[in-house]
């Protein structure tokens, strides 16, 4: 049995397209992938209220550096509209992590800032009250 | 003489009926819709059919372009199921879920628009052009993150809004249009969004048409009380 190269042209090219089609489509699920990260991120900047967290922190020290920890923001519903299971999936476990991350951040930064400034006043408090002691004294 | 107050009659009872229909509270209304969101030079489409059951708060929107799309949004649970790949989500917030598309219809039937619910006081009014434009100040507690808020009414129709920054820079505009009398209040059938980066760049472009408004449908449409089949899995997430 003779087999011509246009046989053999043509089993390349099967070989080719078999083994090309899941790259094709794990290339297409990592670019919605990366959309769907690109849009949480962007509505999670949008969306979480930074300044509170901060201002949260400042004033409620630990206990609400832990709660921005448990608290997860939900996402928009109208970001999920018309989009399919796969964004839906990658999209909303992004949004998750984002938003914690940012407002943790947020809020140890007020946290920290807060603990800096109760410091100093009761510094200022414990000088003042034993330059008061050492004046009465004398 | 019988027959003209025959006519008379039925001329002022249709009248009384026609007013009674027209006035009629909502109940239930559904829409067409298409939306087209433009953002980074990339326009997606997304068409299909919004439905809102005002007493129970239950949106249900029926998405058929790009895909098969049915999402569920009441209190604190949205849900989305996709009849062809039968796959579903369920989303369980600790907050009130905002509304899919309908936030925008629930606000135009609201007494100033939902901005005194939210905390906002009228500050000052202008009348330019035969528009009456409304200034409102954010809570003292949300001023750090939240702008004054401009309201365009001509006859009685909000025609824009826009919302800036607590620098006073513009976020987000709104411009309504193609108004459409349903029940007492006045619909806009095209709703025209933009919003604006720190430099005022524009981020998002969206546009969304209503049509073929449907309103107190007797019976109600079944979608309504769409639940997701039992022998579909459901994806749950607690937020």
């Amino acid at each position: 049995m003779k087999i011509n190269s246009m046989f053999h042209v043509l089993v390349f090219l099967m070989v080719v397209l078999v083994f090309s089609m899941p790259f094709a489509a794990l290339s297409q699920q990592n670019s919605m992938r990366a959309e769907a990260i690109a849009a949480a991120e962007q509505d999670v900047r949008a969306n979480v209220n930074t300044a509170l967290w901060f201002w949260g922190g400042c004033a409620g020290g630990v206990l609400v550096f832990l709660f921005s920890h448990i608290h997860e923001p939900s996402p928009p519903a109208s970001s999920l509209l018309g989009k399919s299971p796969e964004y839906v999936a990658f999209y909303t476990d992004a949004y998750k992590a984002k938003a914690r991350k940012l407002q943790t951040s947020r809020a140890m930064w007020g946290c920290v800032t807060g603990g800096v400034i109760s410091g100093l006043a009761y510094g200022c408090l414990i000088t003042t009250a034993a330059a008061a002691a050492e004046l009465e004294a004398n | 003489m019988s027959k003209n107050f025959q006519f008379s009659i039925t001329l002022l009872f249709t009248i009384l009926f026609v007013n009674t229909l027209y006035a009629a509270p909502l109940k239930t209304l559904s829409l067409d819709f298409t939306r087209e969101l433009t953002e980074n030079d990339k326009t997606e489409h997304i068409a299909g059919t919004l439905h809102y059951d005002v007493k129970t708060s239950r949106v249900v929107v029926e998405v058929t372009e790009p895909l098969k799309q049915i999402m569920i949004a009441k209190g604190n649970i949205l849900e989305i199921y996709y009849p062809e790949q039968k796959q579903a989500f369920r989303f369980i917030s600790e907050g009130q879920i905002p509304l899919p598309l309908i936030e925008t219809i629930i606000q135009s039937t609201q007494a100033e628009y939902g901005l005194t619910a939210l905390g906002y006081t009228l500050d000052k009014h202008d009348v330019i052009d035969k528009v009456l434009y409304t200034y409102w100040a954010p809570p003292e507690k949300t001023k750090d993150k939240l702008g004054t808020v401009i309201l365009g009414i001509r006859k009685d129709r909000l025609i824009s809004a826009e919302v800036k920054n607590p620098d006073g820079y513009i976020i987000a505009r709104t411009l309504y249009q193609n108004h459409s009398e349903i029940g007492v209040n006045y619909i806009p059938m095209k709703v025209i969004s933009s919003t604006y980066g720190e430099k005022s760049e524009v981020l998002q472009n969206e546009q969304i048409d209503y049509s073929n408004p449907q309103v107190n449908v007797e019976p109600p449409n079944p979608i309504l009380n769409f639940t997701i089949p039992e022998s579909v899995e459901v994806k749950e997430t607690k937020w």
